[in-house]
């Protein structure tokens, strides 16, 4: 377990004076915004449940690191990505390649006659459009639209500089709504 | 056309009420910035139904946590990928205990000095070990150039297990931890300086060494 922040900061030699955060707070506020960034990542519910729990057993060891102002969830992210890829890694599937080459993929069903933003068929032609994104940019997009980080916050998860969060989100939005304009309403 | 942020912020009832009058006087004016807007109120709903129907996370997935939380450290599984971290709580590695023996052995080192009869110095308290006295035929300085090359091998196999783990952190973490490091390593280099061939002076050196040691014994048992 961790040392205390005040502890860790007198080992450290540095002032550290955060309050200890408590982890279960921090799981029930987060756990399903991680499980739902992981599902979209891994596209298996099982693996991204797994991939969940390992994402919290490593934050519970790094809690202490947070600083006060410290944003918790793109610190989840961070460690929910590194979990992803070594997953991928172990399993050695073969993805979508991590360059961001988008698959030319069509929707599995075809569209119905109405073409209007419908609820079921909608929600399905959005779960393709983000599974046919590549890795990279379908993490950008989702922590943007779905979880509400900031494009700093996730410049600072991806490790982008802030014009390329800018860019690669904007490209998907291209590629989402070029799949979805039959569902949003006359368009 | 609108920045981005202010039609996503005004979507998300975000703008204060100047901006949003700003914002809106401008869309009055600007079809592109309309068409746009009604993208991103779609793209809202869209996620937002789809939030609501995603299933609650089951009770399972915290008991899972508390088990792997109460597990004691097991070896690494050896069909993973070397790539990847194992799934388990990992202890220190066998090189960080090999340059923790050398450090003790080090430590029992640098207590002296047969050639000054009677003299004995103790171990550096904070090593956590009962203090301990060594006389020996060696001249100070060469015990203690043998006790600064055995910290200095203790370092360099915990700096690499710390470079492993490195790049695990967020980037913000790394660095805060790295100007730690450099700064405690800043501290030695001076009293090695300031030194030269005092045995007192030297004596700081080996106690700024394991200071230095014991960040970075802290560092990566507290990334693990």
């Amino acid at each position: 377990m961790a040392l205390d922040t005040r502890d860790q900061g007198e080992a450290l030699g540095v002032a550290l004076p955060l309050p200890a955060l408590d982890f279960r707070v921090v799981y029930d506020a987060h756990v399903r915004s991680v499980r739902r960034f992981l599902g979209d990542l891994l596209r298996d519910d099982t693996a991204a449940d797994e991939a969940t729990q390992e994402t919290f057993v490593r934050a519970h060891s790094r809690l202490s690191t947070l600083r006060e102002g410290d944003k918790v969830l793109p610190w989840l992210f961070g460690i929910a990505r590194n979990v992803f890829y070594e997953e991928l890694r172990a399993r050695k599937r073969h993805l979508r390649s991590i360059d961001d080459n988008e698959r030319d993929e069509e929707p599995d069903r075809s569209p119905s006659p109405e073409g209007m933003l419908l609820g079921v068929e909608a929600d399905e032609q959005l779960s393709a459009a983000l599974a046919a994104l590549g890795e990279e940019r379908r993490q950008a997009l989702v922590m943007r639209i779905d979880h509400g980080l900031d494009y700093e916050e996730i410049a600072e998860v991806m490790g982008w500089p802030l014009s390329k969060v800018k860019n690669e989100i904007h490209r998907a939005r291209l590629v989402l709504r070029t799949r979805l304009s039959k569902y949003v309403g006359g368009q | 056309m609108c920045p981005m942020e202010d039609l996503e912020a005004l979507v998300a009832g975000e703008l204060d009420e100047a901006t949003e009058a700003r914002v809106r006087a401008h869309l009055a004016g600007c079809e592109t910035c309309r068409d746009e807007l009604e993208w991103l109120a779609a793209e809202a709903e869209l996620m937002a139904r789809r939030r609501a129907a995603e299933p609650e996370v089951a009770d399972a997935l915290w008991d899972g946590i508390q088990e792997r939380l109460a597990r004691p450290a097991l070896p690494a599984d050896p069909m993973r990928s070397v790539t990847a971290e194992p799934v388990r709580v990992r202890r220190w590695g066998m090189g960080a205990r090999v340059a923790y023996g050398s450090l003790l052995a080090a430590a029992a080192a640098a207590v002296l000095f047969a050639t000054w009869p009677g003299q004995m110095r103790s171990v550096p308290p904070d090593l956590g070990r009962p203090s301990v006295a060594v006389r020996t035929k060696q001249t100070p300085d060469v015990t203690l150039d043998r006790a600064e090359r055995e910290y200095k091998d203790a370092a360099k196999v915990l700096e690499a297990e710390y470079a492993e783990e490195r790049s695990r952190l967020p980037p913000s973490v790394a660095e805060r931890y790295d100007q730690v490091l450099t700064k405690t390593r800043m501290r030695v280099a001076d009293a090695r300086v300031n030194a030269g061939s005092d045995v007192d002076g030297r004596m700081v050196v080996l106690d700024g060494y394991a200071e230095y040691l014991r960040s970075l014994q802290t560092i990566v048992t507290d990334i693990r």
